[in-house]
């Protein structure tokens, strides 16, 4: 990437503090999952039933939990669970969503029938869908992917179904078409660059619902196994010190919001970056 | 009646505004036709908005200028207390009918509603209004109509209802932007027939906006040219078009194709409009003007009467309108 | 029809399914067209919004089925075929230039599209090539071929649009109403530069508008079209100074013409438009018409040669 490639994606955010802290903070996150083993101050494993409960001090920042481990240590690598699900729930969701929603506008009986089946799953709320789909899959990673995942797929099948409809009947989209393209063309240099911004937006709310989904499902046992450490694990965990050491839960759902949180003010920066009427926002040009 | 004085309508800061309406004056008389034409995007509608009092808020203002109705400057007015004080005897109606109405509420009670607000009466004498309303605009039908919904009426029907609205004031001004832009030819000739007739019968001014020149030259009594947020020239609709003497007016006539046709090719006016604020010094039409000459882009034009009624925004006014 | 026609219409007919309160309605929107452009002309097409104007040119570039009748280009029946070949020979202009263009492709792109997805460039260079050249030829900078929609203004848009329809070069170009939704100058601009490209590529045209100004600039011949059906045909001159059918007498005669001496307002009658789920069962007109007699509310009039003109009407 160049320079000016560099300033172009940096605008936004220069021009509006608060998605400046909202890409730091996912930066933040992203460089813990990373590097977690070299910036936990202690081994998120290692127990030490002499320090247990200890309130944040001077050593342990984010204090201790029942076993004496380090919460900060904790929550830095369990940053990387928090990444895993949030991009395979992402991956999933759209992956699906979006050939299934485009096919469906482009193939009208094709897509009455795949529209009916999308209709019903959204009549379940998600989390029961999730619930359900775990109790027959039996709790895994993966499974919690799928499970998050199908709750998100079928609003992403909604929208791109809803958006190709629109965009089927423009007219530059009639233009190719009197040119002799076909589904393919179409697709490719029509639908799919004109729904890549409202997708990213999309994408950025799903991956931080899924947070919220994953600490749910972990919080029930039903998601990451205890033994690795999550958010929403480390809330389960805690609940019950809920008086007795907050921070216990403090820190860990001050992580699921602030990420949450940020990625909806990236993908709002990075809509309006993809949106060419907004450049005169960023004072280019048009 | 109404007098419009050094008009300006500005976006942006304060401090660096941009005038998108540029000191634009005129007059409406009892019962006169005023033609406004330009081009898109020259203020047309800005102007009207100002001299309504509907601005979009935020976005632009009144930098300068007065709107005096009846010698009452209604720009220092909110839009309650023109009601109030008795100068709410403006109307307007807008090119697009559809938008305008209500699509689920039927014919008659958007109108007796118009009618319940400025005649503070409701119920069966409302709807009585509504349906002399209806027919004062010549719509076939009346009594049926008012159980109409909107989607149920024609384009031109539509815009008969907008103007039955408008109607509702009383207005002593009548304020309408393109309203038969959206309209077929055949059409658009009832339309205008009908303001033109309303004029008449109801001693009503009415500003009528457009950018057709066609259109202008059937209906209207006087015109006003603008151009990049300046009225550049302003006449009686026989000296205009007889006998333009503005560069720009004598353009937009020649490329006119019901004016040409044979001819090979259409003359053209070369280049496009200035965006708003670009133009500091010199005559705004200067980039474009065939007879443009040096102080033209330096100094501008002074606004001079070539004749009586007949007033022209340029330094080197054309002198006899050219062979036609 | 003509042995020359590089485009021979017949009996157009193209109707639509819709639904109003609940009730479904077929409705004809070209109800038996048949049309025939020679090598070189233009054709115009005039009518009332929603007379199926831009039907029968959708119809022609294969946007939409018709329901029978034939299409041929230049001897071959092309109806409904999606003939690689003949979509690079036939090409449309659409209406709304803000509308027509991909807001999120280098106008470049939008350029080149009829060939990029025809295979047309074997390199490159050879692309850049074309598109400059077709920029050039619409009046437009080759350093256009960067820019993307939005920063154009509406006549720049148009002129893309125009470039979009001469790469690679077509033999027929329809052009549904490019000018309706320009300012004056700026239409004056497009129309010359159509009349232009028109003889330097030889192209044959289509030209849809509803103003009877513009056809009467571009067109050598016109077909006045009514409810789905040609009305009255001829050459342009002779439609637009000697109106026969009645409702091409109201359309000519409700043109505003710029000159205040000659004032037509209140002093012509037209009637009310149509309902297109309303069609009468005699001569579409007759409801409008001053002329109407018994024959007209039973039988359908046909249209026939009376002179030098076709004409659709019992009673003229
Ligand atoms: N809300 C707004 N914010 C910023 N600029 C505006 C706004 N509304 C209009 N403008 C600008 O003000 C100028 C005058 O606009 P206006 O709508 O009055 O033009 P017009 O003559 O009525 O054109 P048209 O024939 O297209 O309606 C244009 O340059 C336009 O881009
Ligand atoms: N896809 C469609 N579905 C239903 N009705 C249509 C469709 N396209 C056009 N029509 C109808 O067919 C008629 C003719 O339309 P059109 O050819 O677009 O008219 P014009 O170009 O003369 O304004 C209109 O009544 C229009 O509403
Ligand atoms: S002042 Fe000069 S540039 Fe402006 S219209 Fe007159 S002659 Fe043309
Ligand atoms: S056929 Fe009859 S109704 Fe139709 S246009 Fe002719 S005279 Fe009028
Ligand atoms: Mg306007
Ligand atoms: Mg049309």
């Amino acid at each position: 990437m160049s320079r000016d490639d560099a300033m172009f994606w940096l605008k936004p955010f220069i021009a509006r503090p608060i998605a400046l802290m909202g890409l730091g903070i996912l930066l933040g996150t992203l460089l813990a999952a990373i590097f977690a083993p070299w910036l936990a101050p202690y081994d998120p494993f290692a127990i030490d039933p002499s320090i247990r409960l200890t309130p944040p001090n001077a050593l342990h920042w984010f204090g201790t939990d029942q076993f004496g481990r380090d919460t900060l240590s904790r929550a830095i690598q369990s940053a990387r669970m928090a990444l895993l699900i949030g991009s395979g729930v992402v991956a999933f969701a759209l992956g699906t969503g979006v050939p299934i929603g485009v096919l469906s506008a482009l193939f009208p009986r094709l897509g009455h029938v795949l529209m009916r089946m999308v209709d019903v799953l959204m009549a379940f709320p998600s989390l029961l869908l999730a619930l359900g789909l775990i109790v027959i899959l039996g709790p895994s990673v993966v499974n919690a992917i799928l499970a998050i995942g199908l709750g998100y797929m079928t609003t992403t099948t909604r929208i791109v179904y809803g958006l190709t409809l629109r965009l089927r009947t423009e007219t530059y989209v009639e233009a190719s078409r009197s040119m002799g393209a076909g589904t393919a063309w179409l697709v490719g240099k029509h639908i799919l660059p004109n729904l890549v911004s409202p997708l990213l937006v999309q994408a950025s709310f799903v991956f931080a619902f899924a947070q919220l989904g994953a600490a749910s499902l972990d919080f029930l046992g039903l998601g990451a196994p205890p033994e690795i450490p999550s958010w929403g694990n480390m809330l389960a965990e805690s609940h019950t010190f809920i008086t007795r050491a907050p921070w216990l839960l403090f820190f860990p759902g001050m992580m699921i919001v602030a990420t949450a949180f940020s990625l909806n003010l990236v993908g709002d920066a990075l809509r309006d970056r993809l949106d060419p009427r907004f450049r005169q926002l960023f004072g280019e040009k048009g | 009646m109404l007098s419009v004085q050094d008009l300006t309508v500005s976006l942006g800061p304060a401090t660096a505004p941009v005038d998108v309406v540029a000191g634009v004056s005129f007059e409406l008389a009892k019962g006169e036709i005023l033609g406004l034409v330009g081009e898109s995007g020259c203020g047309k509608s800005m102007t009207s908005l100002a001299v309504m009092g509907l601005l979009p808020q935020p976005g632009p203002r009144i930098r300068a200028g007065r709107v005096l109705l009846e010698g009452c400057d209604v720009t220092q007015l909110q839009p309650w207390q023109r009601v109030e004080a008795g100068h709410g005897r403006m109307a307007m109606i807008f090119q697009e009918p559809m938008t305008s109405l209500n699509p689920v509420r039927r014919i008659g009670d958007q109108i007796a509603e118009a009618v319940r607000v400025h005649d503070r009466v409701s119920g069966p004498p409302a709807m009585a209004r509504a349906r002399e309303l209806l027919e004062l605009v010549r719509m076939p039908d009346p009594a049926m109509q008012l159980s109409a919904y909107p989607h149920q009426l024609s384009g031109g029907q539509r815009q008969r209802i907008m103007i039955a609205i408008a109607l509702a004031c009383r207005p002593q001004v009548l304020i309408a932007d393109e309203p038969t832009t959206a309209l077929d030819v055949t059409i658009q000739v009832q339309v205008l027939g009908l303001l033109r007739e309303l004029c008449n019968r109801l001693d009503m001014a009415m500003l009528f906006i457009t950018h057709d020149m066609g259109v202008i030259a059937q209906l209207a009594d006087r015109v006003s040219v603008m151009y990049a947020g300046r009225i550049v020239e302003t006449a009686g609709v026989e000296a205009l078009f007889g006998r333009p003497r503005h560069h720009y007016t004598r353009g937009l006539m020649d490329c006119m194709p019901s004016r040409n046709s044979g001819a090979r090719r259409l003359p053209t006016i070369a280049g496009q409009p200035p965006a708003p604020g670009t133009v500091r010094a010199g005559c705004v039409f200067a980039s474009r003007c065939a007879a443009v000459r040096e102080p033209c882009r330096t100094a501008a034009p002074p606004r001079a009467e070539v004749s009586r009624g007949h007033e022209v925004l340029c330094t080197f006014p054309l002198d006899d309108g050219g062979p036609r | 029809m003509n042995g020359n026609a590089v485009l021979d219409i017949r009996d157009l007919k193209v109707s639509f399914k819709v639904r109003r309160s609940g009730r479904k309605y077929q409705v004809r929107a070209v109800d038996g067209v048949s049309l025939s452009l020679a090598e070189g002309e233009v054709l115009g097409i005039v009518g009332e919004s929603g007379c199926g104007k831009t039907t029968v040119g959708r119809s022609i570039v294969g946007l939409v089925r018709p329901d029978s009748g034939t299409i041929g280009f230049k001897g071959r029946d092309m109806t409904g075929a999606g003939l690689r070949d003949m979509r690079l020979n036939i090409r449309m202009v659409f209406q709304d230039p803000y509308a027509s263009l991909n807001p999120r492709r280098a106008i470049g792109d939008s350029v080149a599209e009829a060939g990029d997805i025809n295979g047309f460039f074997t390199s490159r260079a050879e692309r850049s090539a074309a598109i400059a050249a077709a920029l050039t030829a619409v009046g437009l900078d080759p350093s256009f071929a960067a820019r993307y929609p939005y920063e154009l203004s509406g006549g720049q848009r148009q002129r893309a649009g125009i470039a979009r329809t001469i790469l690679p070069s077509p033999s027929i170009v329809i052009a549904d109403e490019p000018v309706s939704a320009l300012d004056v100058s700026v239409q004056a601009q497009v129309l010359n530069l159509m009349m232009d490209l028109r003889e330097q590529l030889g192209l044959s045209m289509l030209f849809i508008s509803h103003d009877l100004g513009v056809i009467g600039q571009i067109s050598n011949r016109v077909a006045v079209m009514y409810m789905g059906r040609i009305v009255e045909q001829a050459a342009t001159r002779t439609v637009l100074d000697d109106p026969r059918h009645p409702y091409t007498r109201s359309l000519v005669a409700a043109i505003p013409k710029p000159d205040p001496s000659k004032r037509i307002l209140g002093a012509i009658e037209t009637g009310e438009p149509p309902s297109l789920f309303k069609r009468p069962s005699g001569c579409a007109y007759a409801p409008r018409c001053p002329l109407a007699s018994q024959r007209c509310l039973v039988e359908v009039p046909e249209l026939r040669s009376v002179g030098d003109r076709a004409l659709a009407c019992h009673n003229v």
